[in-house]
């Protein structure tokens, strides 16, 4: 699970979740101080634009520039700088690096109430979301600890320009929690929206959420409508092919694990395995449908394939381990079961495979 | 490790946006898959993962998605993932099982012909193995078990691989060299990168000579002219490699090498200099691995240097101390370094004191922690399972220090989260593991004060370690995971068994068990309460009655149950070894080997603990061999897998033995295993155990070893080598030399015993005993030719100890001899020859009755002989007087073997001479007499009496026995009287037996009996 948001977090580098600004059903949040502020919006692609961020919903931003005012779509945003704002910069450099904790702890240290709206939901969402991606990694945070943080962002900014991927995170910690309802419910929510990237990653992680709650017709359904989509942008295509490798899985526990292994084992043979996200899913399902097959070996094999190579997804990787432990106790070998189980409880605790075992 | 992670992962988004701000697409490249199979092996070998390795590569052979260079290497890769495995197997066995099948496999790959490219490196692995196996032979060679002959053996061996290892190395240089010629092609753009390639290798191939040549000089010793010789070459190559190659790793190596060289030549101011290039490395991972190797060098040289260079020690070990990673800290080379600067430090206080001291608050300082460096590091020393543990605890104490002075946890003020309040409890518990060995040497070396003290101390240590599990436990919450609760419970188990306290650890650990079965803490948990469960039942049986029958059972079952538990739960962990163990030594408790014998399957070979016991449970099956064979109850062929099973278990417990000190019981394992061999009829195999085995019993006796202390251990010693040395007979070769060496042994025993009365009675014991085991041997042997060489050689042996004719002893041993042999070759349709040691034998017993023999056994014992000599060489008319003569003494016929041997004759006699009376008298008794009411009575039983007190005492080989006399005698009377209503009650007296009983008391009767009643029905027609 953890590894899922960490793999969304890959995905979320090109439009970050901290950057998107909220516009939505038209009701727009005015920044009272207009005047003063130079802020500049760093975006995707184009020149940067500066001026006040006077206003936001979770679909746009709307900044008044020399030019005039502009309206900015939070899914063409990488970054966003508001003027006055060091400590928060500082704190959201370390967010992109990975450095929750020095993230969250640099928020906690800011003492003075920002005197702006939109420096306030900054800051809460990046608390809100360093708690989060600490609890998905099995840092100090508790899940539940982390999920009443995201619940309150949402609740007290319902339209910050965060909200969507606020949605897809509390959904992780949903699905790290193991309740596969709560997570499909915020899913369903992220696949609606309008940000292109986001939605088909929830889309792709309603069809997961499905497809760990044992609900295999739908988690199918889910995935098919990801392969169908017809963007061909990187991430696109990307999670196409994932969304294949875990129909397969689904495939496979629906009791037909050589259709499943028949679907993955084309990707397997046409891809490039320097991807090393898609081979983790693919190495994982291939595992999972020799599983169904009986194939404990062969199964073993795959999973150690994850384990050793493909190790970057945090919820393949704990997944991969998770199987081990049951196929290496299988197996006869207790020592390697006790070895993959002591990996996945050390880094993995929080994720839902971690659960699975205790 | 989390923040590792985190740090793996920032950068994987760096790149991920570095790729999608340079917009590349790498996994949308158009080009096929290719599995990364060299990747995986790598990493499967990284996790010794060898036998997945070993399997993926046979299903990558046919693979589509492993490229062809890949697929045509798989042998290769096959061979250095069963190398990499080798070089962890402990088990000789099992490691030249392996680096056969490796070579087997090279072979193959070599056979078929392969690239030049790929031959070359196949001849790499080739040297490889032959590498290992010298290894292997030179560590062997190491041990103290073994004689200086094997050790001599060893390291020739050893020699033998290390050079053809060289010459194969000699070969890939030459090959490489040549190469590297034909790549001088200024027109191909690649051609630096390819020789740069190849030179390195070329480098390290070079390297191997100089390893070489100092491994052989190793393997040598320091004494032998080749030592120097051999040590001066290869730091001369070494210093060619450094000086052509300075720049590159593998000319450090020669640097290192040349070094190391020049330590071990007493030279350690030329080592020091070349180390010093080493140490001023700069900064790198590689370069500190070397200037580890380099520490371990220049530890030697300081040692050797006076006055020793402190503060040289001190600086350059600080370089590298602080920055060893815990698994090599754990590591030979990591402890000497640790060692050597734990004693620097100490050195370094030394010197201050005798400069004048802590003058200044900088040098009270500065003393302060060197003194607590040194602490800490030779504490970290003592949990470290190593000879240095010795050398340390000196040191500590030394220093005013102990182990027990480690920081407590009240000094820390109270623990503020459940892991420090469990952190604190494991380091109680470590501390007390230690002490509690202190406490052991202090008792062993009577410093009871000291014992004392410590037990205060472990008492004290237990309960504070229980107080920091309670509080453990109270700071647990919701959050808390099960596998946290069920480690702190396991813990809490621990504390109460260290503390002896057995009860209260099988409770809590059973607590765990049930509550947390899949936790982490269930597996030690269920190790404890076996253990504490077999400590109760143990200390039960010690206290012979102080506990209940019923807790024993109750102990006895929840064994039982939780071992069967542990074995199908968490087969082939520690825990299964340990449950392996205590059922093992429960069943040995309880008499039964060979289920200890299974239970013992479950402990690996290379455990610690399982020394002693297989020697415990070879000699038991042994025993029950001897046992089982007497009562004559077992088949052949179950007969047959007993000793084997004692076999393996002997010649296993004998491996755990260290010659240097030798009990014995040790010693008499090696003697059951002697006369195991000799039972299976392998004399050479008996003779090298008792001459030339690393503990050797007759070494042992003639070097005066305290294990051959005792009387009995010699003389059985003396009498197995006497049967040894005759075994050896059934070969006809070197007659004379086996008939000379059993001599010797006799008198040495004669010498041995003295010639006491008390000494003259034990010796005719032994003759008897000694002759009966020959008869053993001699029905053992497996052709007449065998038997008749066997009979010559005893004849000579038996002639030569005819000299000392007045000797009653020796005559009663060349009576036996000749009576028992006269048996066997009667036995084996050798009539002539047997006739002639009935002869002989007659002679001997006739002369003996004739003498005053004063011991009522020893008569009885001549007049037995002398009835069964009689009886062999055909005069059964005296045979059965004697034997009436016998038996008319009533204490005598409480004897049923007598009675047996009587019985016999008549039956003999009447078969032999076409008697009927003696038909008649051996079915139904002879020799009348009165008896006390003055009733006439046989004084010979007969047969039919035989039987009923067989059935009475359900002696099934003797029912068998008789049966098969009362069948043949009446079968022979009814042909003399030609009634075939006779011979037809023979044929049924074997039917009918044989249907109450379908074993017909055990298999050598059995076929005695399938093969009279054939006859019989035949000659019946």
């Amino acid at each position: 699970m953890s590894k899922s948001s960490k793999s969304s977090k890959n995905v979320k580098l090109s439009f970050p979740w901290g950057m998107a600004v909220a516009v939505s059903l038209g009701m727009i949040i005015p920044v009272h101080t207009l005047s003063a502020q130079t802020d500049s919006i760093t975006l995707v692609a184009g020149r940067p634009i500066r001026g006040t961020v006077e206003s936001y919903t979770p679909d746009n931003i709307v900044i008044q520039t020399s030019d005039g005012k502009k309206d900015v779509s939070p899914a063409s945003v990488r970054l966003i700088r508001f003027d006055g704002s060091n400590d928060l910069v500082r704190a959201k450099s370390a967010y992109t690096d990975g450095r929750y904790a020095a993230c969250k702890e640099g928020l906690e240290n800011i003492s003075d109430q920002p005197d702006r709206e939109v420096l306030k939901q900054e800051i809460d969402f990046y608390l809100a979301a360093a708690a989060a991606q600490l609890a998905l990694q099995g840092g100090k945070v508790s899940l539940d600890q982390a999920a009443r943080d995201m619940d309150g962002f949402l609740k007290a900014h319902p339209n910050s320009f965060h909200y969507y991927p606020a949605l897809g995170m509390f959904g992780d910690l949903a699905m790290a929690m193991g309740r596969f309802d709560a997570a499909s419910n915020q899913y369903e929510k992220t696949a609606a929206c309008e940000w292109p990237k986001l939605s088909m990653e929830g889309k792709l992680k309603l069809g997961k959420a499905k497809l760990y709650s044992g609900e295999y017709g739908p988690a199918i359904q889910a995935f098919q409508e990801t392969e169908a989509n017809n963007g061909a942008e990187d991430y696109a295509v990307q999670s196409k092919l994932i969304a294949q490798c875990l129909r397969a899985q689904a495939l496979a526990l629906q009791g037909k694990p050589e259709e499943g292994r028949a679907l993955v084992s084309k990707i397997i043979e046409n891809e490039n395995s320097k991807n090393i996200e898609l081979f983790a899913h693919a190495n994982n399902a291939l595992g999972v449908c020799f599983v169904e097959e009986g194939k404990t070996k062969e199964a073993i094999r795959a999973f150690l394939k994850t384990d050793l190579l493909f190790t970057l997804d945090p919820d393949c990787h704990a997944q991969a381990l998770y199987q081990l432990v049951n196929l290496w106790a299988k197996n006869e070998r207790p020592d390697r079961a006790a070895r993959a189980r002591q990996k996945l409880t050390e880094r993995y605790r929080n994720t839902y495979w971690a659960s699975k075992l205790k | 490790m989390r923040l590792r992670l985190f740090g793996t992962h920032s950068k994987v988004i760096i790149c991920y946006l570095a790729t999608l701000i340079l917009g590349t697409s790498w996994w949308l490249d158009a080009a096929r898959a290719e599995e990364p199979c060299q990747e995986f092996v790598d990493a499967l070998r990284q996790e010794r993962l060898f036998d997945v390795a070993i399997e993926y590569l046979d299903s990558m052979q046919d693979s589509p998605l492993a490229t062809p260079e890949f697929r045509e290497r798989i042998a290769l890769h096959k061979v250095s993932v069963l190398l990499d495995e080798a070089s962890l197997i402990r088990d000789d066995n099992r490691l030249n099982a392996q680096l056969d099948q490796t070579e087997k496999i090279l072979a193959n790959f070599i056979q078929a012909k392969p690239r030049v490219a790929l031959l070359a490196e196949a001849q790499e692995q080739r040297a490889r193995i032959l590498m290992a196996r010298a290894g292997r032979l030179l560590t062997q060679a190491t041990s103290d078990r073994i004689t200086v002959a094997q050790k001599n053996a060893k390291q020739t061996e050893a020699r033998n691989y290390l050079e053809q290892a060289s010459e194969a190395y000699e070969g890939i240089r030459q090959r490489l060299r040549d190469e590297l010629q034909k790549k001088k092609d200024p027109q191909n753009p690649n051609a630096d990168t390819d020789r740069e390639k190849l030179r390195n290798k070329y480098v390290l191939v070079r390297l191997q000579s100089p390893k070489i040549k100092e491994r052989i000089a190793d393997s040598f010793g320091q004494d032998h002219p080749e030592y120097k010789k051999l040590l001066e070459q290869a730091a001369a190559e070494n210093l060619e490699l450094y000086d052509k190659y300075r720049t590159r790793l593998s000319g450090i190596d020669g640097c290192l090498g040349a070094a190391r060289c020049f330590s071990k030549l007493g030279e350690p101011d030329k080592a020091l200099g070349h180390l010093i290039d080493v140490f001023d490395l700069p900064r790198g991972t590689v370069q500190f691995a070397k200037k580890r190797e380099a520490s371990v060098v220049a530890i030697d040289c300081w040692a050797q240097m006076d006055p020793y260079p402190l503060e040289e020690a001190f600086q350059r070990l600080r370089q590298v101390v602080y920055s060893l990673s815990p698994e090599y800290r754990r590591s030979a080379d990591g402890v000497k370094i640790n060692l050597a600067f734990a004693k620097t430090c100490g050195a370094m206080v030394d010197k201050i004191k005798a400069d004048g001291g802590a003058r200044d608050p900088e040098t009270r300082n500065r003393m302060t922690n060197l003194k607590k460096e040194a602490n800490r590091i030779l504490r970290e020393l003592t949990r470290i399972a190593g000879p240095h543990r010795e050398e340390v605890r000196n040191l500590l104490e030394a220093m005013g220090s102990s182990v027990a002075e480690v920081d407590t946890s009240e000094s820390k003020g109270p623990p503020e989260t459940m892991a420090e309040a469990r952190k604190r409890a494991k380091e109680l518990q470590l501390r007390t593991a230690e002490l509690k060995n202190d406490m052991k040497r202090a008792q062993a070396a009577g410093e009871s004060a000291k014992a004392d003290a410590l037990a205060k101390q472990i008492e004290t240590d237990t309960e504070s370690s229980l107080e920091m599990l309670e509080l453990a436990l109270k700071m647990t919450d919701q959050q808390t995971s099960p596998d946290d609760l069920s480690n702190i419970r396991y813990l809490q188990s621990a504390s109460y068994y260290q503390n002896d306290m057995f009860f209260e650890a099988a409770i809590i650990g059973e607590y765990v068990l049930e509550n947390f079965p899949t936790n982490s803490g269930a597996a030690p948990a269920a190790g404890l309460v076996c253990n504490s469960y077999w400590n109760l039942y143990r200390d039960g049986a010690k206290q012979g009655g102080g506990e209940s029958e019923a807790d024993r059972n109750f102990e006895r079952d929840r064994l039982e149950q939780l071992c069967e538990h542990i074995f199908s739960t968490w087969p082939g962990s520690r825990q299964s070894e340990q449950a392996g163990l205590v059922m093992t030594l429960l069943s040995l408790s309880e008499g039964e080997a060979l289920q200890a014998n299974d239970y013992l399957e479950r402990v690996p070979a290379d455990s610690p603990t399982r020394g002693p016991v297989v020697l415990e449970v070879g000699n038991r099956l042994w025993q029950n061999y001897v046992q089982a064979k007497r009562k004559g109850e077992m088949s052949e062929s179950d007969l047959l897998v007993l000793r084997e099973k004692a076999k393996q278990r002997l010649e296993d417990g004998i491996l755990s033995i260290s010659a240097e000190d030798v009990t014995t019981y040790q010693a008499r394992t090696v003697l059951a295993l002697t006369e195991l061999n000799l039972d299976a009829g392998d004399a050479d195999k008996a003779i090298e155990l008792l001459e030339d085995a690393a503990i050797a019993p007759l070494d042992l006796i003639k070097n005066k070893k305290a294990a051959a202390a005792d009387g009995k251990f010699r003389r059985d010693t003396y009498r197995t080598a006497i049967r040894g040395y005759l075994a050896k007979l059934k070969d006809a070769e070197n007659t004379l030399g086996w008939v000379e060496k059993s001599q010797a042994v006799l008198q040495a025993l004669k010498n041995d015993i003295g010639d006491s009365e008390e000494g003259r009675k034990q010796l005719s014991n032994i003759y008897l005993t000694l002759a009966k085991e020959l008869k053993a041997q001699f029905d053992a042997l497996e052709n007449n030719d065998q038997r008749k060489a066997f009979a010559e050689g005893l004849e000579s042996f038996l002639a030569g100890l005819g000299k000392n004719a007045n000797d009653r002893d020796l005559m009663l041993l060349t009576g036996s001899m000749d009576l028992e042999i006269g048996q066997g070759l009667q036995d084996a349709q050798l009539p002539e020859s047997a006739r002639r040691f009935f002869n002989q034998a007659t002679t001997i017993y006739s002369t003996l009755s004739k003498g005053n023999e004063t011991d009522a056994r020893m008569r009885l014992e001549i007049q037995r002989g002398l009835a069964k000599s009689l009886s062999g060489a055909g005069d059964y008319e005296r045979a059965i007087q004697q034997f009436g003569d016998i038996l008319s003494e009533a204490k005598n016929r409480q004897f049923i073997d007598l009675q047996v041997e009587a019985a016999r004759v008549y039956a003999d006699w009447g078969i032999a001479k076409n008697n009927s009376d003696a038909l008649v008298k051996a079915i139904r008794g002879g020799e009348k007499r009165e008896n006390a009411q003055g009733k006439t009575v046989n004084t010979i039983m007969g047969w039919v009496n035989l039987a009923k007190a067989a059935q009475r005492s359900k002696k099934n080989a003797l029912l068998a026995e008789a049966v098969y006399n009362i069948a043949r005698c009446k079968f022979q009377y009814g042909k003399i009287k030609k009634t075939e209503s006779m011979q037809q009650s023979a044929i049924d007296e074997v039917v009918r037996f044989k249907s109450k009983d379908p074993e017909m008391g055990g298999s050598a009767w059995k076929d005695r009996l399938e093969a009279l009643l054939t006859k019989m029905q035949q000659e019946k027609g």
